[in-house]
């Protein structure tokens, strides 16, 4: 007789998680008919040279940085933590900066490559630094401090290399902090796509280490597991994925955040097997869902804004159930 | 255990400290704020080894108290002491109730040590869970997520980690904390009863003297001199410890 409760709630993660696949599928589809200044039916080159890359992209971008998102929330036991927080972005950001604006535009083999290799050389010195740091740190506390701090550093030398840097660079530095799915070819997607393979490899192999460094610190120790190998794979597989993201797509934030939260909703588990997957697909969902309502215009809109337009309520309301849900509890 | 002394950042905090247990007896590790309990119970469960301290448990070596029980239990079924190699497992206190585990996905989580890369525990540690959680009488809370569960319940789920784990020795660190009246009896009872149908033994920290002392089969002190009392005789010890209450 206490079976049943269990089965219908049981019924009810199995529905909402089939909701999400559904979700996924329409999403994608629809993102396909998107593009081109509004709604319109591709056939051909602009199919497969600019939709299926933008979409393929935009699936990756948004599972990777969703991955990195649940994993620095367990690891750092913070609701608001993702790859951002860490000065992952802020060193992805300085580099495309530096690329930009002291390289300068009349480099030889200048593009949109440069500033992406910039970005991500910037992103993985700020990855070394915050693990190579981690070895000093006990507490997962202070390495959260010193990623925000290291992240504010970051962009405060940005500011000052934008300050004096010409009108050219600054239009091309821009284009790359908004944010976009476009632009990026099969090479590029390719190299997205095994970041993100390596990673989420990583996060599973953490798996066990993820669930039980919820309890703390001291509990996992207890438990008979090593807090610095949770951390320090934790952080490889979360520097590894958004770096690569950050380089080719531009810093988007808000996916990490979210994700998990409404994964760990729709399974009604904070365990990682199943938190993992379903963070994964709710990513690549919100990413598409971001693309599709840039799109939708005669001139496309940055995706860093329009994640931040849906992504921004989201967080809110998912803010505002936890605390309701606590006063009732 | 011989000779072991304890303390951190250089300053000693108790000295001396030797004892062994027995299997399937309770013990309550008693002594004023700041005494040491939780270092001690920290430093007994890692097992580590220190410079004067031989760091094994229930070796006979010390022998200066008898580890029978004050009283002597008519329906105890195991005695002798427990073997230097046993499995110590310390439950510390105020362990986070993380919203979105049943209390299965919690005990095996807790079983980081025992399991498989992908975190799941084997067939006989299941079948463990499942005669700890009968025994505890929590079977039907397995799916229950532990946000919901009250203080004592979760108490109880800890418990169930610890022997699914095998522990042969139960260390917890103020197992009674935030309790109110009846669950602090509750679980107290149920240490007492794991105890006895398990062979387990427990060393548990309280400041619920009272209370504790009804299911403690002896008692071990902590002074603030640093000084580490096992008397058979709980009363002398806690008048040590407590000067001016006992």
């Amino acid at each position: 007789m206490i079976k049943v409760p269990l089965l219908k709630s049981d019924l009810d993660h199995r529905m909402r998680k089939s909701y999400l696949i559904a979700m996924l599928a329409i999403l994608l589809v629809l993102d396909l008919f998107v593009g081109g200044g509004g709604v319109s039916l591709a056939t051909g080159a602009v199919l497969w040279k600019l939709r299926v890359p933008r979409v393929l992209t935009a699936v990756i971008a948004g599972g990777a940085l969703a991955l990195g998102g649940a994993q620095m929330q367990a690891v750092f036991r913070n609701p608001l933590a993702d790859p951002h927080i860490m000065g992952v972005s802020g060193g992805a950001g300085l580099g495309a900066a530096i690329a930009t604006m002291v390289l300068g535009t009349s480099a030889a083999v200048f593009s949109g490559v440069t500033v992406a290799v910039a970005a991500f050389l910037g992103a993985f010195a700020a990855a070394a630094l915050v693990v190579a740091v981690s070895a000093r740190f006990k507490s997962a506390t202070t390495l959260l401090v010193f990623g925000v701090m290291l992240g504010f550093i970051f962009s405060a030398l940005s500011s000052v290399l934008q300050y004096t840097a010409g009108e050219e660079s600054l239009k091309l530095f821009y284009s790359w902090m908004a944010g976009s799915f476009s632009g990026c070819r099969y090479v590029e997607i390719v190299l997205m796509a095994g970041a993100l393979v390596i990673g989420l490899l990583l996060a599973a192999i953490n798996g066990k280490g993820l669930d039980i460094i919820l309890f703390g610190e001291e509990y996992a120790r207890l438990s008979g597991a090593s807090t610095r190998r949770i951390l320090v794979l934790s952080m490889l597989s979360t520097c590894l994925m958004t770096g690569t993201v950050t380089a080719f797509c531009g810093p988007l934030g808000f996916v990490g955040i979210v994700a998990p939260h409404i994964a760990r909703r729709l399974t009604g588990s904070s365990a990682h097997r199943q938190v993992l997957p379903y963070s994964l697909a709710t990513g690549a969902a919100l990413a598409l869902a971001a693309d599709i309502l840039a799109n939708l215009w005669p001139i496309p809109l940055p995706v860093g804004s329009t994640l931040a337009l849906i992504g921004i309520p989201l967080v809110l309301f998912l803010l505002l159930r936890n605390s309701a849900s606590n006063v009732r509890h | 255990m011989n000779h072991l002394t304890i303390g951190y950042g250089g300053r000693t905090l108790v000295r001396d400290i030797s004892f062994e247990l027995s299997r399937g007896e309770v013990v309550l590790l008693a002594g004023p704020n700041g005494t040491g309990k939780t270092t001690l119970l920290k430093r007994l469960a890692s097992g580590g080894t220190g410079p004067e301290n031989c760091a094994t448990l229930g070796s006979s070596e010390g022998g200066a108290h008898s580890w029978e029980g004050r009283r002597s239990r008519s329906d105890r079924r195991f005695s002798g002491p427990v073997p230097p190699e046993a499995t110590a497992v310390l439950i510390p206190t105020n362990i986070p109730k993380v919203k979105g585990f049943t209390v299965e996905t919690f005990i095996e989580t807790g079983c980081y040590r025992e399991s498989d890369w992908k975190g799941r525990i084997s067939r006989e540690a299941r079948e463990r869970m499942e005669e700890a959680l009968e025994l505890l009488g929590i079977q039907h809370l397995k799916h229950r997520d532990i946000a919901t569960l009250s203080d004592g319940e979760f108490q109880k789920a800890c418990l169930a980690t610890g022997l699914t784990r095998k522990a042969e020795i139960l260390f917890l660190d103020e197992p009674t904390a935030h309790l109110d009246v009846e669950n602090r009896i509750d679980v107290l009872r149920t240490l007492g009863e794991v105890a006895r149908k398990t062979g387990t033994a427990i060393l548990f920290s309280s400041h619920d003297l009272h209370d504790a002392l009804q299911v403690a089969d002896r008692v071990f002190a902590l002074t603030r001199e640093g000084r580490f009392i096992a008397s058979a005789d709980p009363e002398a010890a806690l008048a040590e410890a407590f000067p001016g209450y006992f």
